[in-house]
């Protein structure tokens, strides 16, 4: 049973005063007592850095390594409390009376709890409080939930244990990116990355192409490259806390509006030094291989490309006799499709572009220290090998983490890191000549294996790439060196007064190679220039130095006995410069990889330099009432580079307020207190902006320089800007309620929140005779409206066996309120109709579709097929159309087609369920995530059915669908719109603690994990969890050439010497 | 070390206080548009710029208008239909909406070159030096009137100024307006010729006077001025070449994007979009010049697109030769118009390496058949530069010729322009 916490403290009062009162009545001498004990775990083991103290005099310790504490104290007899507290345990207070025994022990066992009110949360980087204070919701990830995740990378640990958090793994490639987005999207020029922030040092998540450079101008708006959160090591977190709202972290202010990530590292304590090993290996493998057709016939002639939907000319009738064909109208064009079939062979490219991979992950740390001075060092190794051949991603690491007491009332605290990447990559599936698009827009009746006598590949299809070629002869490949590096000095010069600096540098550099070497056989297939068929080399260079620093100063005083105050206030200024240089070329010498093989004529190097820098203050106050209600108000004043200095200031109010009901008499007391043991109720309502959410030289006209045949060339940008735009505003409000019942073994958390964003910066369209295509403007309003529920419940706990359920489910709804212009189509390659609309979610979308009798049938065609609905789309409204009316025989009178929305990426709702069991040595546990009521753009879907090699042009072969079924659907954008809600077994895990087996070896770990192993979808594609988009915020569910998420198993053993 | 520690803290309070101060940081990879017109060589580099936007790219003007043209008067053809925009091109009537992004591009590029233009001309007196101003002032005019001659040629209506929610002139205002600019540009020349200086500095690759002259002489001849249109033709020199020049990193855009492959565009047949009664002899030399078949798994088309480093004309010579023809017979002179399109039907040879190497035309001397002799030369001679619609509609021809008699104005234009007029029938 857990002990009633709450109770103890209302106990603890008592005794103080009451212990108070004895020793003032008492008078008695001073004597000299020597108290030790362990502070034990519920599963008897001890726990290290356990803070003890006698209430009431400054006499305390932290337990050992094996949990001990001492303590020596010249106290007068009486009685005392005895306070135990730790990050993560709910605070333990022990009787204590000194009499006559001058030695005393007193063991004690402290449980573990995270949604405990009176845990201590951390909402800035060295600003602390208790969730008790706090009037924003705050989620807290403890080490454990991340270290059997089975993956390597920060963002996938984090999947299914964030309410409200979005985390979508992009790609399946080992150094993919991940877009983890807090409440939906709050920007449409800017990033919604949230901010992250790692012992006090803000991070740079940016992706930087670097390795992908090839196609840099082949991918319209999507944004390709790995985020750099992929370098930090989850073995190296201690704890994180989410903040989902902007109103909470009044120390990042205009940079939290997309809410804020803290992580805090793992530090030494005091004792021996401990050292920790764990290894892992683990293996990857396609989870679900498409259905590509293995049927032995095709349309026409062996020739003939896309014969499934293109018609035949006479000229191409009469040169292969024996062809027949049938003359298919769609949408008012006759198109004579072939209908004779011919024999061949098809292959399935499928098994020589996937492999199994394999991975490793090991870590070493050594961590110690004594009372004045603490330290912690870790070495890493990790390489995890794609699912796609020659697709890598290695990591090694390196962490020292310092802390030295100076004096009673200063210490020092350093750390220093360093991370070195390497990837090897294939080209991004944005373009014809990746890995999964060179399957699908390849006829596949060619023996890709063949190869000529000097061992080279040959040409498949007309103009298309040999996938072979792609993933053996294609390199691209980026290392990373980045150094995370912070100092912090903590001054306590007065009683209640804590002044604290912090300096942080993040500093990073990438380096990209991306060689095509020419193609053996680019002359015989036609191979068009975006191919680069006589090779393409680039060398890409990007260093990042990114520094913060921060002072934040906080006084706590108890004004009266029921009355506390707690004032911060603080500065920060953070700065930060990319310097990127590119050179490439094309035409490459033979046997030479880099551009200093391309033929000079085609180099082209450019220069790119990025830089902005923040600065604001704040200050905060919070009362607390009797430990009951607290109500906490904050200002903050902001300047950004970004914005011109008439515009840059602003100044953004906070106001919040927490009420624990609970804990008044008449419910602790009363019956209500046995049904709901605690309840706190919350609400906040802040304001920030987006002071990053511009491009650093957005508000500028950029008249730029381009190569044009050796003369100076500037041309004007196409975006015009405007010199006084403004940053964006959020608003938000958010209000919940946190309540634990049956004893505290069931905790609920519920949080709603309305966030509005006014002055939403929009690259609105422009008409062209205006002078520019676009326009950088605040002409926008969006909005995010939803809420968050999280439950825990603990149905057994015994000595032996405990079992534990949570539940998270977040519902977000995103609104485009106002655009400047009714709709704005996203740049891409992919086909995919992504839209903003106005009084629409974000990145919908918006294409023809079916045409519909008033029952829902599909209205056909005099063939009996498929069409798409025809009408006069309105000038003003983009939903609304006129339809075409009917002529006699039932068919459209016009050929003009409709729009409306088809599809929208924006999930109804996510939640995730873990299960978790312990019974004895022996742990199991499985987390399944759900995202319900999203549609994916499946690009691939549609492609494949053209080309001839996928299921619906094999039913046409076969007779089983009419023959143009795909020819008619081909032009409309509804059939490409697929049902992508799944529910995914995402992490599984069984694991074994081995009983001490060697003498100073202990916690003996062995766990089997598996992650992304089932999942439980209707799409028609590899993995409905995808975006071809990358990164970007406003091109999202999309499927084009996406490598799929693998399925993973992993063993991993950890150890402690 | 109390001291020390705070006079520490007092040190970073200060040096964080110190950098409260705004902070500008501009690009220097890019400048400000303050900074361009206010020197001369700045208003040089933007003169170049006026070529790159009109010339490279997929996006640009010459692209769009050569495939957007071939596809509705069915000189091209496509060949992957994945290529929708294309695509829906070639297909014509109803399937070309405002959404197009080929038609799209088209009309953002000639506005967006029209109102880069003027502001290098609104700026000319920044520049001092007279041989240097003509040099800019004549070479941005000439982009100002190709752009606004291009849209007159697609669109019936299109703003000749720039501004938010401007409203459109007819085409014939358009047309007007180009002649004005270049007659303008014409005098500025002739005053003072552009210096070598000038030279030296743009791209150089156009005949500036003959160019001037060639273009009045085109636009005249499609607003009826059929007497101007003579005598700006007869001022041409017909040896003297003006194009449009590529190289490996600003490519041929038709090569680098259609025919360097057989994957998106290419010319129907050998008929160079000709009906059958009228398609070439086949003595024609032209069609070998514009077609190849000899190598079935390259692109049918040739013509002036055949490597990324191809230039391609501004104007032809034997466009000049047809106008003058067009002209006289429009006037009722025919023997002289016969003249002169035997000059085309005859030559061997000119400055580009064209020459139909035909006898002389020997049909009926009334108007209609040598117009119409004239019109399929036009069509032959002028593959694929772009003018066959303006033609097809101005000799009357039938409406199966061509797919579409004008293009609908586009999405972006009428959602954020309210004097954007009614889209045409067809």
């Amino acid at each position: 049973m857990r002990k009633k916490v709450y109770l103890f403290i209302h106990y603890l009062r008592s005794v103080t005063v009451l212990a108070v009162v004895m020793l003032v009545s008492i008078q008695a001498m001073a004597q000299s007592y020597a108290i030790k004990g362990k502070v034990k775990d519920d599963n008897g083991q001890g726990i290290p850095g356990v803070s003890v103290l006698i209430k009431g005099s400054n006499v305390g310790s932290v337990t050992d390594a094996e949990g001990t504490y001492t303590l020596n104290a010249d106290l007068k007899p009486g009685n005392y409390s005895l306070d135990f507290s730790s990050i993560g345990y709910a605070s333990l207070s022990q009787n204590l009376t000194l009499g006559s025994q001058t030695s005393l022990v007193v063991d004690v066992t402290i449980k573990e709890s995270v949604a405990v009110l009176d845990e201590v949360v951390v909402t800035g980087s060295t600003i602390k409080s208790t969730r008790r204070q706090l009037g924003n919701s705050i989620n807290s990830i403890s080490s454990k939930e991340l270290v059997n995740s089975g993956s390597a990378n920060l963002f996938s640990a984090l999947q299914g244990k964030v309410p409200g958090a979005q985390i979508t793994q992009n790609s399946g490639d080992p150094s993919g990116g991940m877009t983890i987005r807090l409440r939906g999207i709050k920007s449409l020029q800017g990033n919604s990355d949230p901010l992250y922030v790692i012992d006090g040092v803000i991070l740079s998540n940016t992706s930087v192409n670097v390795s992908q450079y090839a196609l840099s101008d082949q991918v319209g708006s999507a944004i390709v490259g790995t985020n750099r959160m992929a370098d930090i090591n989850p073995a190296d977190i201690e704890s994180m806390n989410i903040i989902n709202g902007a109103a909470a972290a009044a120390q990042y202010g205009s940079r939290a509006s997309n809410g804020v990530v803290l992580i805090t590292t793992k530090r030494g304590k005091n004792g021996a030094p401990q050292i920790n090993f764990s290894t892992s290996v683990s293996v990857n493998e396609l989870r679900k291989k498409l259905k590509i057709s293995t049927y032995g016939k095709q349309f026409g002639y062996s020739s003939l490309r896309l014969g499934t939907i293109t018609g035949l000319t006479a000229a191409q009738i009469a040169a292969n006799p024996g062809t027949t064909t049938t003359p298919i109208i769609r949408d008012g064009v006759t198109a004579n499709l072939a209908t004779n079939e011919v024999d061949v062979q098809r292959y399935d490219y499928q098994d020589e572009i996937f492999r199994t991979g394999v991975g490793t992950d090991n870590a070493l740390s050594i961590s110690g220290g004594n009372e004045r001075t603490q330290y912690y060092a870790s070495l890493s190794y990790m390489k995890n090998q794609g699912i796609v051949q020659g697709t890598d991603f290695q990591r090694y690491g390196l962490r020292v983490r310092l802390e030295q007491r100076l004096a009673s009332w200063a210490k020092l605290s350093t750390g220093i890191t360093y991370n070195n990447s390497f990837s090897n990559e294939k080209p991004n599936g944005n373009v014809f000549y990746s890995p999964i698009n060179s399957i699908n827009i390849t006829n596949n009746i060619y023996d890709i294996t063949k190869r000529d006598a000097n061992g080279n590949l040959q040409a498949v299809e007309p103009t298309r790439v040999n996938p072979l070629t792609v993933v053996e002869d294609m390199k691209f490949t980026q290392a990373v060196n980045r150094t995370v590096n912070d100092v912090q000095l903590n001054l306590t010069p007065l009683k209640g007064l804590n002044i604290d600096w912090i300096f942080g540098i993040d500093a990073f550099s990438q380096l990209g190679k991306n060689l095509i070497p020419p193609y053996p056989y680019a002359t015989i297939s036609g191979l068009p220039a975006e191919r680069y068929p006589k090779g393409f080399a680039a060398n890409v260079n990007s260093t990042t130095f990114q520094y913060n620093n921060d002072i934040n100063i906080s006084y706590e005083r108890d004004l009266t006995p029921d009355f506390k105050l707690n004032v911060v206030a603080g500065t920060s200024y953070q700065n930060s410069k990319t310097d990127i240089s590119a050179a490439s070329g094309q035409n490459l010498a033979p046997f030479i990889q880099t551009v200093s093989g391309a033929a000079s004529t085609t180099v082209k190097a450019n220069y790119t330099l990025d830089q902005f820098d923040l600065f604001g203050v704040f200050g905060q106050a919070t009362f607390g009432y009797k430990n009951l209600a607290f109500i906490t108000g904050a200002v903050r004043s902001d300047r950004s580079s970004k914005f011109s200095s008439s515009q840059s200031h602003q100044t953004y109010p906070k106001f919040s307020a927490s009420f624990i009901p609970s804990d008044l008499d008449f419910w602790s007391k009363g019956g209500l207190g046995k049904v709901v043991n605690t309840a706190k109720i919350r609400y906040s309502w802040g304001k920030s902006g987006n002071m990053t959410g511009i491009g650093s030289y957005d508000r500028f006209w950029q008249f730029n320089s381009v190569p044009f045949l050796g003369q100076n060339t500037i041309l004007p940008s196409g975006t015009l800007a405007n010199q006084n735009v403004r940053p964006e505003f959020m608003t938000e409000n958010e209000g919940g309620v946190d309540l634990t019942f049956l004893n505290n073994k069931l905790t609920l958390g519920v949080t709603a929140y309305k966030q509005k964003i006014t002055d939403l910066v929009v690259n609105r369209v422009l008409a062209a005779t205006s002078g520019g295509t676009s326009a950088i403007d605040n002409v926008g309003q969006m909005q995010n409206k939803g809420y968050e529920v999280s439950l825990s419940y603990t149905p057994i706990q015994t000595k032996d066996f405990t079992w534990d359920v949570s539940v998270i489910y977040s519902q977000n709804r995103n609104k485009i309120i106002k655009l400047g212009s009714p709709l704005i189509l996203q740049n891409t390659v992919s086909g995919a109709p992504s839209y903003l609309i106005e009084g629409q979610a974000a990145s919908v979308f918006y294409g023809t579709f079916f045409a519909r009798d008033e029952n829902g049938n599909q209205k056909l065609t005099k063939d009996g097929l498929p069409q798409s609905q025809k009408g006069v789309q309105s000038a003003t409204d983009p939903l609304a159309y006129t339809p075409s009316p009917n002529g006699t025989d039932g068919q459209f009178t016009t050929n003009t087609t409709v729009r409306k929305i088809i599809g929208n990426p924006n999930p109804k709702w996510t939640g995730s369920f873990v299960n978790n069991f312990t019974y004895k040595r022996i742990g199991f546990r499985f987390l399944l995530d759900a995202v319900q009521g999203m549609q994916v753009f499946n690009a691939d879907r549609r492609t494949r059915q053209g080309v001839g090699i996928g299921d619906y042009s094999e039913k046409e072969l076969k007779g089983t669908l009419p023959r143009g079924y795909v020819y008619s659907i081909y032009n409309t954008e509804e059939w490409r719109v697929d049902n992508a809600s799944f529910v995914k077994l995402r992490e599984i895990n069984i694991s074994y603690s081995l009983p001490n087996i060697m003498k100073n070896v202990k916690n003996i770990n062995i766990a089997l994990s598996g992650r992304n192993l089932i999942s439980w979808d209707k799409y028609d594609g590899y993995d409905p969890e995808t975006n071809a988009g990358g990164n970007s915020d406003l091109l999202r569910g999309v499927d084009f050439g996406n490598v799929p998420i693998p399925r993973t198993y992993q063993v991993k053993i950890s150890a402690s010497f | 070390m109390k001291k020390t520690l705070i006079y520490t803290i007092l040190a970073s309070g200060i040096l964080t206080f110190s950098s409260c101060e705004q902070k500008e940081f501009l690009n220097p990879s890019a400048a400000s548009e303050i900074q361009v017109v206010n020197d001369v060589y700045g208003l040089i580099a933007l003169a170049n710029g006026l070529q790159y936007r009109y010339s490279v790219g997929g996006g640009g003007v010459v692209y769009t208008f050569i495939s957007a043209n071939g596809l509705t008067t069915k000189e091209l053809l496509v060949l992957n239909a994945g290529n929708t925009d294309l695509d829906l091109l070639s297909k014509g009537s109803g399937n070309v909406q405002g959404s197009n992004a080929v038609i799209t591009s088209l009309w953002a590029q000639s506005h967006l070159t029209k109102s880069n233009a003027d502001i290098v001309l609104k700026n000319i007196d920044k520049a001092a030096d007279p041989g240097l101003k003509s040099g800019i002032l004549a070479y941005a005019s000439i982009f100002r009137a190709l752009a606004l001659g291009d849209l007159a040629e697609f669109w019936q209506q299109a703003p000749i100024g720039t501004g938010t929610n401007i409203t459109f002139n007819s085409r014939q205002d358009v047309l007007k307006e180009a002649i004005t600019t270049l007659e303008t540009a014409a005098a500025a020349i002739a005053a003072t010729a552009p210096s070598s200086d000038f030279t030296k500095l743009v791209v150089n690759s156009i005949d500036m006077p003959n160019t001037i002259q060639a273009l009045i002489a085109r636009y005249s001849l499609m607003l009826a001025d059929y007497d101007k249109a003579l005598t700006a033709a007869n001022k041409v020199d017909l040896t003297k070449k003006s194009a449009f020049n590529y190289d490996d990193v600003s490519q041929n855009p038709i090569f680098f994007s259609s025919f360097g492959n057989r994957n998106v565009t290419e010319p129907v047949s050998t008929a160079l979009g000709l009906p059958d009664a009228l398609k070439p002899d086949a003595a024609d030399k032209r069609v070998s010049f514009y077609t190849q078949t000899a190598a079935p798994t390259k692109n049918l088309g040739t013509g002036f697109f055949t490597a990324n480093t191809s230039p391609i004309p501004v104007y032809l010579p034997g466009e000049i030769t047809l106008i003058k023809a067009e002209a006289l017979a429009r006037k009722g002179t025919i023997d002289t118009a016969i003249t002169e399109l035997n000059k085309v039907l005859t030559k061997t040879t000119d400055a580009w390496g064209i020459g139909a190497a035909l006898p002389a035309y020997s049909g009926g001397t009334d108007a209609t058949s040598v117009l119409t002799e004239i019109y399929r030369n036009r069509c032959i001679e002028l593959f694929m530069s772009g003018l066959k619609l303006e033609d097809s509609r101005r000799f009357g021809r039938p409406s199966t010729e061509r797919n579409r008699d004008w293009y609908p104005y586009p999405t972006n234009e009428r959602q954020n322009n309210s004097s954007t007029p009614a889209d045409p029938a067809n």
